[in-house]
């Protein structure tokens, strides 16, 4: 597979094809793959002894064990199997802004891009929603080198415009994935965050792995402005016209608020949160990303 | 507010260059994308509480810091000449001093008086603006201007120094009107400093109205009246009424000296030592107070039989006044009280002369000396004491002599002329005569207080109620044309036209003038419209009013006949004292121009003066605020009270109030302006991390 869109950057993709996607929590999948499975399989990676029943194949009867304890045991081995990465991109208008360097948007993209690239090489079926409030767009894991074209291209496409729909999105893509998938969520997050709480527990529930990339700019969080502004809203509401000086104190105690309330959400829901500054590259946000979640040497 | 450079205060309105800037920062604004808009409108409806209070609170420091800055470079002066020196230095400044003798009033514990607080009060406040240019000094003493160099002459001259006499402000201020035309002085601040004493003053003074239209139409002149109204609370004043030599009741070979004397204030002791010094010799008597005003009649004191003339002095103990705590006298043989009746029909001044030639003390001898008009010549005008013209009023030569004694300090009564004459003297003339009726008229109004017709020493009233009039002669005013009698509607009406001020002593039941006063510099003039005949008045049947009169008015010329005379310091005659050794003196070394303000004991073998202050200065009343204000009415004044010892300053720079306000204005700011401190959880907020694994 060769990377056709600029936000695949061959040199990252290069870095990182060494480390592999693994989801935190076991995944349901079709064929054999990388991850571990809820069942027990044929891998070379043992799991446990069980007591022989009638009608157990006599083939994985151990028989070391039944020498030295004279009962039969059954030797069971971890199944690996792919996953379902589906990838969730808010496409609200507040993904575009962008202070001096890139816009959310693209980071979203070039996050989401080479994941996708990287599940894909490693055999993980890939699906993507876009979020937003006129584009939304839903395509169905499948794992092909033709699906992450579409995937990549669909990316590639995306706009943000308008108010969010990341919530709906998430709630969405929990009921339509019928099996345990990796959800990677790229947003800002700018909702409420009760209603964001219900989407996480939402996903959870339905024993999905639940990733989010939190896409903040330092600017977001520290209003360091030094003269009035007309803050035109990039989700289409109504400009403000504010003194920095007057109200900078509020708002950092405004997000402050919020991002509190944000820690404690992702917590309960057990949601593995990212937050990001898009001063960072995203090549190391990712390979960070990807080396935390490397199974532990056992 | 009072400033030195007050141009700077032209930069005041850059007071509002915060508020400038902020609105202008508002409209300089750029726009800019944002995402993050719920916390933004959040922060806004949060911000409208506190966080704009403490904006409105930092765009008040920055104000409070500019104005500060302004204010302080403005050189801001603290005093309560408020506005007095604004816009700057005047271009004259004369400073009225009141040297008179309240003005000597003193804080016991530092000695600092009244006049000398004040003085260095006024050069403090001089210096203070940076004032060194010369200043016109008028002081009471001799209201002629004098020009000092700088400031700090007036703390050492010899015209600003303490007095016995009393003070004419009126004449002060007309002094320094003078000046001002004559100089073309420009913006002019008049100070004045006075303990606003009433007979300083003299409110009563018509004077004052031709002051205050004329000050009105001055322009640039403003008036700071730096005021010590603060009566004294534990002072004793001594008044020597009389002294007399006599010889001893009980022994015709032994002399003594006769003090009457009044001891009047307040104070805590009981009982207080008199220090008698009579030529050198001293004794001390302890007086017992009775009330507020204590009086010795007939001290007796023995003296050396072959000292007929000499000098001494009566002294209090020390208290918040020294320059009332002595009386001085002097005394010689009596003199003969000579008076002399120039009078065109001897039988109608008879009441007259019977009553001068009656001698009221003991060993005391009356002459009197009758003549008619043509007999002038024969005046010895060197030892009469009262002169009684009952003729047509003298002209010419006769006037100028007649003038020279009354301002050498003798008295002359007018009676009218038995034909009416169109001869006048001091701006008066005689009418024609007016009967009245059988039944006569009483006389009105007449003063009581002062003059021939005062009442006696008891306090008794004289008998004018009793007397009847039945044809008098109309007093005319020379200038005024018209006749005087009648023209006013109290007894107290007075005319500054003439020379001398002109008062009236005495109203008929028809407001018709029966007794008038001119008060020329040194004796005085009275004019009676009437004759002591039974014909005209009933004056020499009831004899006792006549009698009283007429010995008050040849005790008023007497003083200045004899070898001892005791004058007030500050008068014209005492001008005498100038080229006469000084014997005994309130100053140590009196300045010889200043002399005759000094109360004191000059002379030597042959005439003895002895000056004290005027009675008027032991009254004690002071003039209200408010009635200052209504003399002053229509001019640029302002008026400070102050206390002696206050140390309060006139005009002091409090520049460095100002500094140290900006200072605080700024820190202020800064305190305001310092961001929140960061709680904990910011840092978890600013730095990423993984919240669950």
């Amino acid at each position: 597979m060769a990377a056709t869109h600029d936000f695949i950057e061959p040199r990252v993709i290069a870095r990182l094809k060494n480390l592999n996607l693994h989801a935190r929590l076991p995944m349901l999948g079709s064929v054999t793959g990388l991850h571990r499975s809820p069942h027990r399989g044929s891998s070379l990676e043992f799991a446990e002894y069980r007591k022989y029943v009638p009608g157990d194949d006599t083939r994985r009867l151990d028989w070391r064990a039944y020498g030295r304890s004279d009962r039969f045991y059954i030797k069971e081995f971890e199944a690996d199997t792919n996953l379902r990465l589906c990838l969730i991109v808010d496409t609200s208008g507040s993904m575009n802004y962008a202070r001096g360097g890139i816009s959310k948007l693209q980071f979203a993209r070039q996050l989401a891009g080479t994941l996708a690239y990287l599940a894909a090489w490693q055999g993980d079926a890939i699906g993507l929603y876009c979020a937003g409030q006129t584009f939304q767009r839903q395509i169905t894991p499948k794992r092909s080198a033709a699906h992450l074209r579409v995937i990549l291209d669909s990316l590639a496409s995306a706009t943000a415009t308008g108010e969010t729909g990341l919530v709906a999105a998430l709630h969405e893509a929990a009921e339509r994935i019928r099996q345990r998938a990796l959800v990677v969520v790229f947003s800002d997050l700018f909702v409420d965050p009760q209603e964001l709480s219900s989407a996480f527990q939402h996903l959870r529930f339905r024993k999905h792995d639940v990733v989010v990339f939190h896409l903040l700019e330092q600017a977001e969080i520290q209003f360091d402005f030094d003269r009035p502004m007309r803050f035109v809203d990039l989700e289409g509401g109504p400009a403000v016209l504010a003194d920095p000086s007057l109200v900078a104190t509020e708002y950092r105690q405004a997000i402050e608020g919020y991002l509190r309330d944000l820690q404690t959400i992702v917590r309960d829901a057990n949601v593995d949160y990212q937050r990001l500054d898009l001063e960072q590259h995203y090549g190391d946000v990712l390979a960070k990303f990807l080396l935390a979640r490397m199974p532990k040497r056992r | 507010m009072a400033f030195l450079n007050p141009l700077w205060l032209l930069a005041l309105p850059l007071i509002a260059l915060p508020i400038v800037i902020h609105l202008l920062n508002q409209r300089r604004h750029r726009s800019i994308s944002w995402g993050a808009m719920q916390f933004l409108l959040t922060a806004k409806r949060m911000n409208r509480g506190m966080a704009r209070l403490k904006q409105i609170l930092i765009m008040a420091a920055r104000m409070a810091a500019i104005a500060g800055l302004i204010f302080a470079v403005s050189r801001p002066l603290s005093s309560g000449w408020v506005g007095s020196i604004t816009g700057g230095q005047p271009e004259s400044i004369i400073v009225l001093l009141d040297r008179s003798a309240s003005m000597q009033q003193q804080q016991t514990t530092t000695g600092e008086s009244k006049l000398k607080s004040g003085l260095a009060k006024i050069v403090a406040a001089l210096q203070t603006m940076g004032y060194q240019r010369p200043l016109v000094l008028i002081e009471s003493g001799q209201p002629t201007p004098l020009v000092l160099e700088r400031p700090a002459d007036l703390l050492d001259h010899p015209r600003t120094g303490p007095t016995e006499s009393s003070a004419d402000i009126p004449a002060m201020l007309q002094a320094a009107l003078d000046y001002v035309v004559q100089n073309q002085t420009g913006r002019t601040d008049v100070w004045l400093l006075s303990d606003a004493a009433i007979n300083d003053w003299s409110p009563d003074s018509s004077r004052w109205r031709g002051l205050q239209s004329s000050f009105a139409q001055r322009e640039g002149l403003r008036f700071q009246i730096l005021q010590y109204p603060e009566p004294p609370t534990q002072n004793l004043t001594i008044t020597l009424d009389q002294v007399r030599r006599q010889v001893a009741p009980d022994n015709a070979n032994a002399a003594e000296l006769v003090l009457d004397l009044t001891v009047q204030g307040r104070s805590s002791n009981t009982t207080v030592p008199l220090a008698f010094n009579i030529n050198g010799l001293r004794s001390v008597l302890n007086l017992e107070l009775r009330g507020e005003t204590t009086s010795l009649v007939g001290h007796r004191i023995p003296i050396d039989q072959e000292l007929a003339a000499g000098w001494g002095s009566v002294q209090l103990p020390y208290d918040e006044n020294e320059s009332d705590n002595t009386a001085y006298f002097a005394f010689a043989p009596e003199p003969v009280r000579r008076t002399v009746i120039v009078t065109e029909r001897p039988a109608h001044t008879r009441a007259i002369q019977l009553a001068a030639e009656t001698a009221p003390t003991p060993g005391v001898e009356h002459e009197v000396q009758v003549l008619s008009p043509e007999q002038t010549g024969l005046i010895d005008w060197q030892s009469t004491a009262l002169l009684v013209w009952q003729a047509p009023l003298p002209e010419s030569d006769l006037a100028r002599v007649m003038e020279n004694f009354l301002t050498s300090g003798r008295s002359i009564v007018f009676l009218p002329p038995t034909e009416p004459s169109s001869s006048q003297f001091a701006g008066w003339r005689w009418g024609d005569w007016s009967e009245i009726n059988r039944q006569g008229q009483a006389v009105r109004y007449w003063n009581s207080d002062e003059d021939l017709l005062a009442r006696t020493r008891n306090g008794q009233p004289l008998p004018v109620n009793d007397l009847r009039f039945y044809q008098y002669a109309q007093l005319q005013s020379v200038d005024a044309g018209a006749t005087e009698t009648g023209a006013g509607e109290t007894g107290a009406a007075s005319t500054q036209d003439s020379e001398w001020p002109a008062t009236t002593l005495a109203q008929l039941e028809n407001n018709a003038t029966l007794l008038q006063r001119c008060k020329t510099t040194g004796g005085t003039l009275y004019f009676l419209s009437t004759w002591p005949v039974g014909t005209h008045s009933s004056l020499d049947r009831e004899g006792i009013t006549l009698f009283v009169a007429i010995q008050r008015a040849i005790a008023q010329g007497i003083e200045t006949v004899g070898n001892a005379k005791s004058l007030a310091a500050g008068s014209a005659p005492a001008q005498v004292v100038q080229e006469l050794p000084q014997v005994l003196s309130a100053a140590a070394d009196p300045w010889l121009g200043g002399r005759s303000q000094r109360a004191g004991v000059y002379g030597d073998a042959s005439l003895w003066v002895a000056l004290n202050r005027p009675a008027a200065e032991d009254r004690g009343q002071n003039m209200g605020r408010g009635e200052i204000e209504s003399l002053l009415a229509g001019l640029d004044f302002q008026i400070v009270e102050d206390q002696v010892g206050s140390g309060r300053s006139l005009a002091s720079e409090v520049w460095r109030l100002f500094i140290l306000a900006m200072g605080l204005a700024l820190i202020a700011e800064a305190a305001l302006c310092l961001p929140p401190k960061a709680a904990p959880a910011a840092k978890a907020v600013n730095e990423p991390r993984r919240a669950a694994a």
